[in-house]
């Protein structure tokens, strides 16, 4: 009925775990996005996200350098400054922001960000009636 | 109750019965306090400061672990390093000053922050995973089965058993439950138990059929991935209504699915998990430190005054404090070092405590076994655990609740729909099902109408507003929160004054506060004059097992 109308207006794209526990999303362009959306539109968006993903996670010189002064000063740093990754969290949120204005929106969709689902989905909403 | 002429004295009754419910329901909702998100977290976990520290609810072994060491180091700054900082030299109690405030700040760090708990599915999601799921997976055999234990009036999941016999751990007390629970036709039935993992699984075989069957839930869930070229088994949780990550692990004790669960600490009072383990591990290694460091210093304080004194003497000084100190230091040194060196180790090859007890990367399982999470190399794991990222909590405990925002399953009794509930918005949507489903409450609760019939000439009143309570504004007063539960959260409330209340309800009676005021709503709302004073009869009679009844007469009309 209603309810599951609501359900069927909700995409679910699921995380892909072949790479590690890294954060990354399933490129599979789902059956009911068929009608909706421009396949390479949303494996864009979707590629788009999962770099953003691994440069926030990415372990390298700058990383253990922030890792090691928080360290030397006993997590006190982050009271005045964010983490790398709260960093680029920021800016997934206006990447997805402008998505939606520009791509999304225009033909009724909804990108959620996967950070409000507990970087489990990245949640596409059928936006109609 | 006046039966004559009460007319002006029991419009006042009624419209007090209304006036307090509505008045109730007024004030929730024009209430301007949201609600933080840490109130209605769904684990079993206890808040402070707002939400800022979050910890486990056993936090007795935590105290103490506090107590010892506070009190041993400060024994030992009392009485050694006045002596020592003399005698040796001065660099003694800064050092130990200096190690002190550090094993302090790191178990402190450790305790209070997130461990990297997952949040639970919403209701949308996990509708999703599971018509996933029925489209893809066949049953399984005897071996992967699991089951629903039937209780006589619902189904009641094997978490909630387990939760409703307060003991998470022992086996018999849920088997004992599990056979007192079956109807007495299907107690000839053997009750076999598979342990595995953290889920404990039963299976009832027909002893007299020779079958397996299958309760009320489908078998557990897995997916399998290539992770490095190693295959690796996803888990369904079916508390939590998604598919594990990998190395992810559902804590029993803190009923929350943890990133790179590595144990719960009861020491710590907190799981230990992607996202606290350097500081865990930082804590041990410290306080290892310490330990050696008070162990050694005392000794040395006895020796030197010895040498002076002679050693009956110098011990006569403070004679109690150093067998105290002295086992103190021995035990701790023992078994502190030993948990540094397992964990330098566990770090080192990049595994967590989890695996490597279940063996799951041990060339034991298979020669081609390995771990795909590995670096290669001990200086690069030793690099990442310690001087990675950390990832942000994913739980964000102080953020407001958005009213229309979706809220996180239930504890599923297989009825999802209900779950959903919690949400206003939708709450507007089911509406439609209330309404449908009012009159199978109807019939299931006419029994009940008959004990007042003389209040039938008063009636007039009461519709009209009753009515008040029938619009779908007033469901958001069905929040998870008992309404005996107080609203004005201190500091030090705990989310544990609210979670017993909850849980004890178990499956259908979570759906009480909630279900309950809306159909006696859209009762009352009915023209029929009958059903008109139900909300009477319901506050006057004991309401919580009118409630209980009925609602559970709801689930299980509506779940067929």
């Amino acid at each position: 009925m209603r309810q599951q109308a609501a359900i069927a207006s909700k995409v679910f794209v699921q995380r892909d775990y072949s790479t590690g526990t890294t954060c990354q999303f399933q490129m599979k362009f789902l059956p009911e996005l068929e009608n909706r959306i421009d396949k390479q539109q949303f494996e864009e968006t979707v590629r788009t996200l999962n770099n953003l993903y691994a440069e926030a996670e990415k372990i390298g010189g700058k990383s253990y350098l922030e890792g090691c002064l928080a360290c030397l000063t006993a997590y006190t740093i982050f009271l005045c400054m964010e983490t790398h990754y709260e960093k680029v969290l920021k800016k997934i949120a206006k990447y997805i922001q402008e998505q939606n204005d520009k791509i999304y929106a225009p033909r009724g969709m909804l990108i959620t960000d996967p950070i409000e689902r507990g970087l489990r989905v990245v949640s596409l909403t059928a936006a109609r009636e | 109750m006046l039966p004559g002429g009460g007319g002006p004295m029991k419009d006042c009754e009624y419209s007090q019965i209304i006036t307090r419910s509505s008045s109730t329901m007024e004030s929730a909702h024009t209430s301007n306090t949201p609600r933080r998100k840490w109130e209605v977290f769904p684990g079993r976990n206890k808040f402070f400061c707002n939400g800022r520290i979050i910890m486990a609810r056993q936090t007795g072994v935590f105290y103490f672990t506090l107590v010892l060491i506070v009190v041993t180091s400060g024994l030992f700054f009392a009485f050694d390093c006045p002596y020592l900082a003399v005698h040796i030299t001065p660099a003694v109690p800064v050092i130990g000053g200096i190690l002190f405030f550090f094993v302090m700040g790191t178990l402190l760090r450790t305790s209070f922050s997130d461990p990297g708990v997952l949040p639970r599915a919403t209701a949308h999601e996990a509708a999703d995973l599971e018509s996933q799921i029925d489209l893809e997976s066949p049953i399984r055999n005897a071996e992967g089965l699991s089951l629903c234990l039937l209780s006589s009036s619902s189904v009641t999941p094997l978490s909630d058993l387990k939760r409703q016999m307060g003991n998470t751990e022992g086996l018999s007390p849920v088997l004992s439950l599990a056979y007192s629970s079956l109807r007495p036709g299907e107690r000839e039935r053997q009750l076999a138990c598979i342990v595995s993992d953290e889920d404990v699984e039963f299976v009832v075989s027909d002893v007299a059929n020779g079958s397996s069957s299958v309760g009320y839930r489908p078998p557990p869930r897995t997916k399998e991935v290539t992770i490095n070229g190693q295959s690796v088994k996803l888990k369904y949780c079916f508390t939590c209504k998604i598919f594990r990550p990998p190395r992810a692990s559902h804590c029993s004790l803190c009923d929350n699915c943890v990133e790179r669960f590595d144990h719960h600490c009861p020491w710590v009072g907190n799981c230990v998990g992607k996202r606290n383990y350097r500081f865990f591990y930082m804590f041990i290694l410290s306080l290892s430190f310490l330990t050696i460091f008070i162990f050694a210093f005392v000794i040395a304080h006895v020796i030197h005054r010895s040498h002076q004194t002679g050693f009956l003497n110098a011990l006569k000084d403070s004679p109690a404090r150093y067998p105290f100190t002295g086992l103190v230091c021995f035990f701790s040194v023992w078994s502190i070092v030993g948990l540094s060196g397992f964990h330098t180790y566990l770090i080192s090859s990049n595994q967590t405590t989890n695996e490597d007890i279940k063996g799951s990367w041990s060339t034991k399982r298979g020669k081609e076994n390995y771990n795909p999470y590995s670096h290669g190399n001990i200086v690069s794991n030793c690099c990442v655990a310690l001087c990675g990222p950390i990832p942000p909590s994913l739980i964000d405990r102080r953020g407001f609740i958005q009213p229309d925002a979706p809220q996180s399953v239930a504890p599923s009794n297989g009825i999802t729909m209900y779950g959903a509930t919690q949400s206003h918005s939708n709450m507007c949507d089911q509406d439609q099902c209330i309404q449908s489903t009012k009159f199978v409450l109807q019939a299931a609760a006419t029994p009940l109408l008959q004990t007042d019939p003389h209040l039938a000439s008063d009636e007039p009143p009461l519709p009209g507003k009753i009515s008040l309570s029938a619009p779908c504004a007033p469901l958001p007063l069905g929040q998870p929160t008992p309404p005996s539960s107080t609203p004005n959260l201190s500091c030090d409330t705990t989310l544990s004054d609210m979670l017993p209340t909850r849980e004890e309800q178990g499956g259908p009676h979570f759906l009480t506060p909630e279900e309950a005021p809306s159909p006696l709503g859209m009762l009352s709302s009915g023209s029929s004059l009958t059903h008109s004073h139900t909300m009477h009869v319901f506050n006057l009679a004991s309401q919580d097992s009118l409630h209980e009844d009925s609602v559970r007469g709801l689930v299980k009309l509506s779940s067929v």
